[in-house]
């Protein structure tokens, strides 16, 4: 027996979800989300405790198939170099990212007009400058203004501290006459909206235990459920409905206990991140939509984009931050527009890491022999714990529709529905790109007077960011939903998460899907009259 | 001693005697640096649970330990625990690639770095990292000088 029907069902709760209820809440329409994972608390992150970095990797660990929570489900990612990395819960990614926080550059948007490569977007960087902004007061951005290589942007609390390590890596990046500036990132410094500021805990990538890092459970949430958005927990929606009109009818779902049920809904916005949206959307057959909902473009779950990652670090005689400090330092993107000369189109952002965990450290090293065991252990020991910092090169990932997202034939999560399964390979343009960051990276550590440098690529587990799967478009046969985010097939389904991206930009994505949520949100608002037109 | 199992615990008391051993040898205590052994009550408490944490986790270092001390026979004709020091070492150096130690490096390491007095000596907390948090100077602002005087170099559209 279906439900009495809601106005409109968000599906998940992480940062799309949270956002676009937030701004949908002020029509007080009836607005339930449904999220398969489960409220975070504060106490349960791994930094209260002395093993956190045993428990980082364990139950906290970025790759859904190692951590195997019940409210996780499997992905066959055995066809990806790269892993996925999501969390299942409200606040999503947000638990576990490191608050990185940029904006897309106005030329993101128009990648095939500057580069002849990938897509242009349907909408600009001046479409989204006020949701960026609505976006940031919400969240709480600290960074600092002018930073020469965006278009003014407001900035709200004071950067995040340089360090020991933010210093060295500048003062490489100084000697060669490269761009770098404190990193945006969506960590309080200061008290901001009833939240506390940093105080350098230093394991953002395991969940804020201080509640300074902007996850969604803590900043959009509690505005759009005091403002009467319902949202459950432990729902696993397996499936969209549709009615014989072809319109969304609402969703089918398993609570805790596996129970199925259904919900009628006006309105569906998928919130699910560019593997669960397409994975739902695919698993959602019909006799009107044999190939999936919303797909006859053939495009739900193509174009998979990830940032492949490089990794570099260098060894310095005196000590830097390492973990005691926030993941977050400072930002180059010297290197982020086309320039011909280099063998590739587009670039990337290179990101500073202050360095390992102890654990870490001794783990990497002993596993290795570059910290033996037994009795020249600890002096050895002692060259390397704090001695480390670099930077991670995030590259900007093109659109192919050979990388995808589909239905495993065999994997089932619990509920009994398909897995998700990729199928990726890296580009040649982004080898090159990720072996040219390699050779700035060691340009730069070598000016700091790093020792012993290191680099390599992909980071493995880094599928932080999922994109591209139900991409935006004018144009119905090549894209999946148009230019505020409504499907060309289904007109009271709307997309309003990382699937949507018509390119990646060389930049973390979240500050964009929280503005390109709102931006859904409020042009529906302004049609509400006319929606299904 | 009893060799007695339990369901839940598979290590015998020989077989946590070897444990303690090799923690002991991949890193022992040190004046030098004012630290432990990772055979120390404590660290050593805290590797025998994490290693009993899981069933397969549990089995597998069982696994491994008897691997060892089958070597230890096939060398010396005895068990880890019956060997001398310089024997024992020169058995975990000739089985140091061996997933057997990889596994030991694993737990051990775990264990004897998250203890307060080794953190501390590292200059670490000995303490979890929240609520604590720790201070990162501010650092040379100056630095960023010679960037602002750069004209914006982002693309225009």
């Amino acid at each position: 027996m279906p439900e009495d029907a809601v106005d409109v069902l968000i599906v998940g709760a992480g940062a799309s979800g949270a956002a676009f209820a937030y701004s949908m809440a002020d029509t007080r329409m009836r607005i339930v989300c449904l999220e398969q994972g489960d409220w975070m608390k504060q106490s349960d992150y791994p930094s209260n405790h002395m093993d956190w970095e045993r428990r980082a990797a364990g139950p906290f660990s970025h790759s859904p198939n190692t951590r195997g929570r019940t409210t996780d489900y499997p992905i066959n990612e055995e066809g990806s170099p790269i892993k996925v990395a999501n969390f299942n819960g409200v606040g999503g990614g947000t638990i576990l990212y490191a608050g990185h926080f940029p904006r897309f550059h106005p030329s993101d948007f128009r990648v095939k007009t500057l580069d002849g490569v990938g897509d242009d977007w349907p909408i600009d960087y001046e479409t989204l400058a006020p949701y960026y902004d609505e976006s940031d007061r919400v969240t709480g951005v600290s960074g600092l203004p002018g930073d020469p290589a965006y278009p003014a942007k407001p900035s709200l609390m004071p950067p995040l501290p340089l360090g020991r390590s933010g210093t060295k890596l500048a003062t490489g990046f100084n000697a060669n006459n490269w761009h770098w500036w404190p990193s945006d990132s969506a960590i309080a410094t200061e008290p901001y909206d009833g939240r506390d500021a940093c105080i350098n805990v230093g394991s953002c990538l395991s969940g804020c235990a201080q509640g300074a890092k902007a996850s969604t459970d803590i900043t959009f949430w509690p505005h759009a459920i005091r403002a009467g958005v319902e949202l459950r927990t432990r729902c696993r929606v397996r499936e969209i409905t549709v009615n014989d009109e072809g319109m969304a009818s609402g969703a089918i779902y398993y609570d805790a206990e596996g129970a199925e049920h259904e919900i009628k809904a006006e309105v569906v916005v998928m919130a699910c991140n560019g593997i669960g949206t397409p994975r739902i959307l695919l698993n959602s057959k019909s006799t009107l939509f044999p190939d999936g909902l919303a797909n006859s473009s053939g495009l739900v779950g193509k174009n998979l984009m990830f940032h492949p990652y490089s990794h570099i670090i260098g060894y310095f005689d005196d000590e830097v931050d390492g973990a005691r400090g926030p993941n977050d330092c400072i930002w180059s993107q010297e290197f982020y527009e086309t320039e011909d000369s280099r063998g590739f189109v587009r670039g990337f952002t290179f990101e500073g890491y202050r360095g390992p965990a102890p654990v870490t450290t001794a783990l990497t090293h002993m596993m290795t022999g570059k910290v033996p065991w037994g009795k020249g252990h600890h002096a050895a020991y002692r060259t390397v714990v704090n001695r480390a910092c670099g930077m991670v090169a995030i590259c900007e990932d093109l659109p192919e529709e050979h990388n995808t997202v589909t239905l495993d034939p065999h994997l089932k999560d619990s509920n009994g529905i398909p897995a998700p399964k990729l199928d990726y390979t890296m580009s040649e343009n982004s080898v090159k790109m990720l072996e040219f960051s390699i050779e700035r990276a060691k340009e730069v550590l070598t000016a700091a007077g790093a020792h012993d440098i290191e680099g390599g690529y992909p980071i493995v587990g880094g599928g932080w960011h999922l994109m591209g799967t139900a991409r935006m478009g004018t144009d119905p046969a090549k894209s999946v939903v148009n230019e505020w985010g409504r499907s060309h097939d289904v007109k009271n389904l709307f997309v309003v998460d990382g699937s949507l991206f018509v390119t990646s930009a060389g930049v973390n994505p979240t500050r964009t899907i929280q503005a390109l949520a709102l931006y859904v949100a409020d042009s529906m608002k302004q049609r509400l009259a006319n929606l299904f037109d | 001693m009893s060799d007695s199992i339990s369901s839940s615990n598979p290590l015998t008391d020989g077989d946590q005697q070897t444990l303690r051993i090799l923690a002991g040898l991949l890193i022992p205590a040190d004046a030098e640096f004012g630290v432990p052994g990772a055979d120390d009550g404590d660290i050593f408490d805290n590797l025998l649970a994490l290693v009993l944490e899981t069933e397969a986790g549990a089995q597998d270092v069982k696994k491994h330990l008897d691997e060892l001390n089958a070597r230890a026979h096939l060398r010396n004709g005895a068990t880890l625990t019956a060997l001398g020091e310089p024997d024992q070492i020169a058995l975990l150096s000739d089985s140091a690639s061996t997933e057997a130690v990889q596994t030991l490096i694993y737990y051990t390491a775990n264990a004897y770095y998250q203890d307060g007095r080794v953190l501390e000596s590292v200059n670490m907390k000995s303490e979890p990292p929240f609520p604590g948090g720790n201070d990162v100077d501010q650092g040379d602002w100056s630095l960023l000088d010679p960037v602002k005087e750069r004209a914006p170099f982002w693309k225009r559209v």
